[in-house]
C-alpha cells in the first residue's frame, strides 16, 4: 500500500485497457513481470515513449518461468515482437500476455498460433515446419523417417486444397474443431 | 481505352469480392475460377478487352480500394524495376475518392474522379508492367505464373471466408464486420507480418464504413473496442486506430448533434454508466478471482487436465457459497434473531420442555461433531430447530413468516441450481461435442497442434509432457504401421464375452451391495444408537465401500483391456457413478420408507451430515494419509513404490457424490451449505497439498474438456433426482407434527397452497393445477418435446451431410484450379496449351493422384475443342478475343456437375 508510484497515466491504462483483453490489475501485474525480466533495463514509471521504445532481449523473455519450459518460446517471442528479432517492447509483452490471457478469443488465438507454428515465416505451415514443430515437441527422441512420416500424416489428414502446405484457412479449419486447443493456448499470468 | 482496361480488371474483382460476401452455398464459387482468372490475364497480358459498366455504390468503393491493396502487392515485382511514383499516386487518388464520399454528400461524382485519376495513373504503370513484361520474355515467366498462384490463393481464401460467414450468422454483427478479418486475407498473400502505416489507414477506413460502429453511442463504442481488441495487429496500431476513429466519431457527432433529443441523449447517458459500471464491476471481480495464486501453482505443474478437476471444485464451492448467503440471510438470521428474542421471554416464565433443551444445549461433547446429535440436535443446523411462527423483528413493521421463507428459500435455490447446472452443462456440451464434431479424422494434427500446454512452467512437468507426447506419437505410429489389428471373428467373440462377463460381474457386485447395505440397515436401523460412536456405522461403511469398490473396479476395467484408453475411462467413472447412485438411492429409498415417528427430518438431517463429515475424513484425509506414507516409503525406504498417482476420476466423483448429498440435505438442515462449503475449502487446500508434495503427474493423457462435460452430466443428473425425490417428499409424506417449521400442516406444499395463494379445492387455479399434471397432458407434452427432438436431430444429420458434401467440393475445386495451375506455368513457359504425352507423363511423375482420378476437367481436358485464349498465351496480342470462353465451358460443366449432386 505504500508504493504510490504511478507506473502509467490514466489515458495509457484507459488505452491499453481498450486493446488488449486485460483489465487495469492484470496491465500492471504485465508490467511488474515485465519488469522482473530486467529490472535495469525497465523503469518503474513508464512513458508513452518508452512503452514501446524500450527492448528487452530475447534471451531474458525467454528466461521467464511462464516460457522458460515452453519448446515454442524463440517461435512466441519472434511472432510478438515488431522487428521479428524476438527482442519485445512493454506493448509487444502486453500483446503477448494478451492474446494467450483466457479472454482472448479463439480468432486471435488460432492466428497468432498459425504465426508461432510457421517457422520459416512464408505463410504457410509446410514439411519444414511441421518437422521443425514435431522436433520441438519430442525433444529429439523420434526418428528422422518417423518424423517425416507423421509430417506427411499430418498434410494428408489437414490438407484441403492438395498443395501439400497447410495455409492459414485449413490450419483454421482444423484447430478450431479441437476442443483442447483455448484450454492448452493459454498462459496464466 | 485504357481506362476502359483498368475498369474492367476492377470490375471482374469486384464481382469476386462481392459474390463472396454474399455468397450462396455453391454457385457463385464454381464461377470464381474463370471469371477471376480471366481477369488477371487480360490485366497482365493482354490489355484489350470489353468493357463492362462501373457500379458506383459505397460497396464498390470499398471493394475498390481491396482492389487497389490487392494490386499493390501484385505489382510489387515490377515496383522494383521502375518509378513507383506512378502507383502511390493512384493508391492516394483511390483514398482520396474514398475521404470524397464520406465528407461529401456528393460523393459519387467525387469518387468518380478520384477514382479515375488513380486509376490513370496506375494504368500507365501497368503498360509500363506489360511491355515490361514483353521485353524480358521468359524470366518474367515464373512472376507471371506467380502472379496467378497469387490471385487463386486470393480467390480460395475469400471462398472458405465466405462459407465461414455464411455460417456464424449471429457473428455478423462483430466478427464478420472485423477488420482483422479483412486484413488476415490481404496480408495472408504477401507478407504476413507487414504493419506499415498505411495499413492503419486502411484499417481506420475499413472500420469508417460500418455505421453501426461509427454512432456516438454506447453500444456501438462497445463494439467499436471489441472490435479493435480482437484485431491482429500490434498494440500501437491498434491504439492509433482508436484514436483515429474516436476523432472520426466526435467530428460526425458535432455535424450531427443537432438531431439528438433531449430523451436520446438521456438513454445514452443512462447506457453509458451502465457499461462504466459494467467495466468496473468487472475490474472488482477479476481481482476477487479464488484461489488464483494456487491454480497457476497446479496448471504450472500438472497441465490444465489437473487443474480442471480444481475449476470443477472452485465452481461447486462458489455455487455453494451463494447458496450459504441465501439460505443464512433469508432463514437462519430471522431465525436466530426470533430465538434471541424467544430466549428473554423465557426469562420471564420458563417451561419444562425448554427448560430440557437448555440442559441438552449446554452439554456438547467432541463426538457431536461427527455424529450431528446431542449439541447439534437443536441447533440452527437442522430443521427441527426452526420455528413455525410469524414475527415482528422490528416493531411497526411487517411480520416475517418464516416457515414460508424457508419454503420459498429453498424451493428458488433448487430451481436456480437446476437451472445453473443445466446451462452449464449445455454450454460444456456444446463446445466439446457438437463443434468438435466432424473432426474426428484430424487426430494427429491436433496432437501436433494443440497437445502442448503453454500453462506448464515446471521443469519436470514439461519433460514428462515431452514425454508423454513422444509415447503418444510413437503409439499412433505403430498403430498405424500395424496392419490391422488380427481381429478373427474368434478374437471379437473373446473381447465381447470379456466385456459381457465384466458388464455382468459389475451389476452383480452393486446389486449385491445394495442388498447388503439395506440388509445392514434392516438390522441395525431400528435400534437407538444416538450419542455414540455407533451412530456412524452406515457413513463409514458406505464410504469403505465406495474407496474399495474404486479399486476393485479399476482392477476389473484392467483385465478387460480395452482398445481405448478413454472409452476404459469413461465406462469406469459410470461404473463408479452407478455404485454411489444406488448406495445414495438405498439409503434415501430407507429413510423414506421407515415409520414417521418424532422429528423425522432431523433424523434424516443427521445421517446426511454424517456422511459429509465422515466422507471428508475418509477420502480426503485418510486417503491423503496413505498418499503420505506411500510417498515417505518411496522417498526413505525404497524406490521400487512407485509414487502416488492423482486419481481424477474418483476425485471428482467425490465431488459429485458430495454435491449430491448436500442438495438432498438442503430441505433438511438448511445450514449444511455452510458445511460443505468450508468442507471444500478445506479439501481444496489439503488436495493441492497431496498433489504438490505427493502426487506423480498421471501418466495417461485424456480429453479433459469431454470428461469436464461428462461430470457435469453427471451432476445434471444427481440434481434431477434429487429434485423429483424432493417433489416426492413435498406432496405425499406427512410432515411430523412436533418440530420444524411445516408442523400443523399436513404436507409441506399445502403451506405454500393455502398458506400464500389462499387457495381451496374448488379455486379456478387449482383445478387448472389439477388439469394440468393430468397424465395426458403430461404424455402430450413429452411426445411433442420428443417430436421436437427428433426433428432437431434430423436437421442436424442433414448439415452434417451438407458438409461432407461440400468438403467434397472443395476437393474437386482444388483438384481444377491445380489443374488451371499446371497449365499456366506450361503456358507462361512458352508452351502451346496441348495435351501431348509428355506433358501427361510429367503430370504422372509429379502428381499421379490428379493423373488418375477421373475427375471431370482432367476428361474434359482431352476433348479436341482448342482454347481460344490464344491471346493468353501471347503477351502482346492486342486483338479482342473473349479470354475466357473456355473457363466458361469448364464452369459450365463444373456447375452442372454441382446441380447433379444437388438432387
Amino acid at each position: 500500500m505504500g508504493n504510490k508510484v504511478v507506473t502509467f497515466t490514466d489515458q495509457q491504462l484507459e488505452d491499453y485497457q481498450d486493446c488488449t483483453f486485460f483489465t487495469r490489475k492484470d496491465i500492471l501485474r504485465v508490467h511488474k513481470r515485465f519488469r522482473e525480466t530486467s529490472p535495469e533495463l525497465v523503469p518503474e514509471v513508464m512513458t508513452e515513449g518508452q512503452a514501446t521504445s524500450i527492448q528487452v532481449p530475447r534471451e531474458r523473455i525467454e528466461k521467464m518461468p511462464e516460457l522458460v519450459e515452453n519448446p515454442f518460446k524463440g517461435r512466441i517471442c519472434e511472432a510478438f515482437s515488431r522487428q521479428g528479432d524476438g527482442n519485445l517492447t512493454f506493448e509487444d509483452f502486453l500483446d503477448l500476455l494478451s492474446v494467450f490471457s483466457e479472454q482472448a478469443p479463439r480468432d486471435i488465438k488460432v492466428f497468432y498460433a498459425f504465426k508461432i507454428y510457421d517457422y520459416d515465416k512464408d505463410g504457410f505451415i509446410g514439411q519444414s515446419d511441421l518437422l521443425s514443430v514435431i522436433t520441438a515437441l519430442t525433444v529429439n527422441d523420434l526418428t528422422t523417417e518417423e518424423r517425416q512420416q507423421i509430417a506427411d500424416k499430418v498434410i494428408e489428414e489437414s490438407d484441403v486444397d492438395g498443395d501439400g502446405k497447410l495455409s492459414f484457412l485449413e490450419f483454421e479449419h482444423v484447430i478450431t474443431r479441437a476442443p483442447d486447443f483455448i484450454s492448452t493456448f493459454h498462459i496464466r499470468i | 481505352m485504357t481506362r476502359h482496361h483498368r475498369r474492367t480488371v476492377s470490375d471482374v474483382f469486384n464481382i469476386e469480392v462481392q459474390e463472396d460476401e454474399y455468397a450462396s452455398s455453391t454457385s457463385p464459387a464454381t464461377t470464381h475460377p474463370g471469371v477471376n482468372f480471366g481477369g488477371t490475364s487480360s490485366n497482365k497480358c493482354s490489355p484489350s478487352s470489353s468493357s463492362s459498366d462501373f457500379q458506383n455504390t459505397s460497396d464498390s468503393n470499398f471493394l475498390l480500394r481491396t482492389d487497389s491493396a490487392y494490386r499493390r502487392q501484385y505489382h510489387g515485382p515490377n515496383r522494383m524495376m521502375m518509378a513507383a511514383a506512378g502507383l502511390e499516386d493512384g493508391e492516394d487518388g483511390d483514398l482520396d475518392g474514398v475521404h470524397a464520399l464520406e465528407e461529401d454528400e456528393d460523393g459519387d461524382e467525387f469518387d468518380e474522379g478520384g477514382g479515375g485519376g488513380g486509376d490513370d495513373e496506375n494504368d500507365k504503370e501497368g503498360d509500363g508492367g506489360s511491355s515490361q513484361f514483353e521485353t524480358s520474355g521468359g524470366t518474367d515467366c515464373s512472376k507471371a505464373s506467380r502472379v496467378a498462384v497469387d490471385s487463386f490463393r486470393r480467390w480460395s481464401a475469400n471462398f472458405g471466408k465466405s462459407i465461414k460467414n455464411n455460417k456464424r450468422n449471429m457473428y455478423n454483427k462483430t466478427i464478420r464486420f472485423m477488420p482483422s478479418r479483412l486484413q488476415k486475407t490481404l496480408s495472408i498473400d504477401g507478407d504476413l507480418f507487414t504493419t506499415t502505416a498505411s495499413d492503419v489507414e486502411q484499417i481506420t477506413l475499413e472500420l469508417e464504413q460500418r455505421e453501426q460502429l461509427m454512432e456516438d453511442n454506447p453500444l456501438s463504442e462497445q463494439l467499436r473496442i471489441e472490435a479493435i481488441k480482437s484485431m491482429a495487429q500490434t498494440l500501437s496500431i491498434k491504439r492509433q486506430i482508436r484514436a483515429n476513429l474516436t476523432r472520426t466519431v466526435n467530428r460526425r457527432s458535432v455535424s450531427r448533434s443537432r438531431s439528438v433529443s433531449f430523451l436520446r441523449k438521456c438513454r445514452y447517458r443512462g447506457k453509458m454508466y451502465a457499461s462504466r459500471f459494467a467495466k468496473f464491476a468487472k475490474n472488482a471481480f477479476s481481482s476477487f478471482e479464488l484461489f488464483y495464486g494456487s491454480m497457476k501453482q497446479i496448471e504450472g505443474h500438472f497441465g490444465s487436465r489437473i487443474s480442471a478437476y480444481f475449476k470443477f471444485l472452485r465452481w461447486l464451492l462458489v455455487l455453494n457459497l451463494v447458496l450459504v448467503i441465501f439460505m443464512f440471510w433469508f432463514v437462519t438470521f430471522p431465525q436466530i434473531l426470533y430465538s434471541g428474542m424467544e430466549r428473554e421471554a423465557l426469562n420471564v416464565t420458563m417451561s419444562d420442555v425448554d427448560g430440557l433443551s437448555r440442559d441438552v444445549l449446554t452439554d456438547f461433547h467432541y463426538t457431536n461433531v461427527f455424529t450431528g446429535t446431542g449439541y447439534l440436535n437443536n441447533s440452527i443446523l437442522f430443521y427441527g430447530f426452526y420455528s413455525n411462527e410469524s414475527f415482528t423483528l422490528l416493531p411497526g413493521t411487517a411480520e416475517y413468516s418464516l416457515p414460508h421463507a424457508y419454503f420459498l428459500t429453498t424451493i428458488v435455490m433448487y430451481v436456480a441450481i437446476f437451472v445453473v447446472v443445466s446451462l452449464s452443462m449445455a454450454r460444456s456440451y456444446k463446445i466439446s461435442f457438437i463443434e468438435a464434431s466432424g473432426a474426428v479424422h484430424n487426430v494427429l494434427t491436433h496432437k501436433i497442434f494443440c497437445s502442448w500446454d503453454f500453462g506448464v512452467a515446471n521443469e519436470k512437468a514439461a519433460q514428462l509432457k515431452h514425454a508423454n507426447i513422444y509415447q503418444e506419437l510413437r503409439e499412433y505410429l505403430a498403430a498405424m504401421n500395424r496392419a490391422e489389428r488380427a481381429s478373427g471373428r474368434w478374437q471379437k467373440l473373446r473381447s465381447t464375452a470379456l466385456h459381457a462377463t465384466a458388464h455382468l460381474i459389475v451389476l452383480t457386485l452393486i446389486a449385491g451391495v445394495s442388498f447388503g447395505l439395506w440388509m445392514l440397515l434392516k438390522q441395525f436401523g431400528g435400534t437407538k444408537h444416538f450419542d455414540t460412536w455407533s451412530a456412524l456405522y452406515v457413513s463409514i461403511a458406505t464410504n469403505v465401500t465406495m474407496l474399495v469398490f474404486h479399486y476393485i473396479f479399476q482392477f476389473i476395467s484392467k483385465i478387460e483391456d480395452y482398445h481405448r484408453s478413454s472409452t476404459a475411462l469413461n465406462i469406469n467413472l459410470l461404473r463408479n457413478f452407478l455404485l454411489q447412485l444406488c448406495i445414495v438411492g438405498v439409503l434415501m429409498f430407507y429413510w423414506l420408507t421407515r415409520p414417521y415417528e418424532g422429528c423425522w427430518e432431523t433424523a434424516i438431517g443427521q445421517e446426511i451430515y454424517r456422511l459429509i463429515v465422515i466422507d471428508f475424513v475418509v477420502s480426503v484425509l485418510f486417503l491423503t494419509f496413505l498418499q503420505g506414507t506411500r510417498y515417505a516409503a518411496n522417498r526413505f525406504y525404497s524406490r521400487s513404490i512407485s509414487l502416488p498417482e492423482f486419481c481424477l476420476t474418483s476425485n471428482s466423483l467425490g465431488l459429485v457424490y458430495n454435491q449430491t448429498l448436500l442438495w438432498f440435505g438442503l430441505l433438511f438442515s438448511p445450514m449444511l451449505c455452510v458445511i460443505v462449503a468450508v468442507k471444500l475449502f478445506l479439501m481444496f487446500y489439503v488436495k493441492k497439498l497431496s498433489l504438490i508434495y505427493f502426487c506423480k503427474p498421471p501418466s495417461k493423457l485424456w480429453r479433459s474438456s469431454q470428461t469436464q462435460t461428462l461430470f457435469l452430466v453427471l451432476v445434471f443428473v444427481s440434481i434431477f433426482g434429487v429434485i423429483i425425490t424432493h417433489a416426492y417428499i413435498m406432496t405425499k409424506v406427512p410432515v411430523s407434527d412436533v418440530c420444524g417449521p411445516f408442523r400443523g400442516n399436513q404436507y409441506m406444499y399445502k403451506l405454500f397452497m393455502e398458506g400464500i395463494l389462499k387457495l381451496r379445492q374448488e379455486h379456478i387455479f387449482w383445478k387448472i393445477f389439477v388439469y394440468v399434471t393430468k397424465p395426458a397432458i403430461i404424455g402430450g407434452v413429452l411426445l411433442t418435446m420428443g417430436v421436437i427432438a427428433y426433428y432437431l436431430r434430423a436437421k442436424s444429420k442433414a448439415q452434417i451431410a451438407k458438409v461432407k458434401l461440400l468438403k467434397e467440393l472443395l476437393c474437386m475445386e482444388a483438384k481444377d484450379k491445380e489443374f488451371l495451375l499446371a497449365n499456366i506455368s506450361k503456358i507462361t513457359r512458352g508452351k502451346e496449351w496441348n495435351f501431348d504425352k509428355d506433358l501427361l507423363n510429367g503430370r504422372k511423375n509429379s502428381a499421379d493422384k490428379y493423373y488418375s482420378d477421373p475427375s471431370a476437367t482432367w476428361r474434359y481436358a482431352d476433348s479436341p475443342r482448342k482454347i481460344s485464349g490464344n491471346s493468353v498465351l501471347h503477351a502482346g496480342d492486342e486483338e479482342g478475343v473473349p479470354t475466357s470462353s473456355g473457363y466458361q465451358r469448364i464452369d459450365e460443366f463444373t456447375e452442372e456437375r454441382v446441380r447433379m449432386r444437388r438432387f
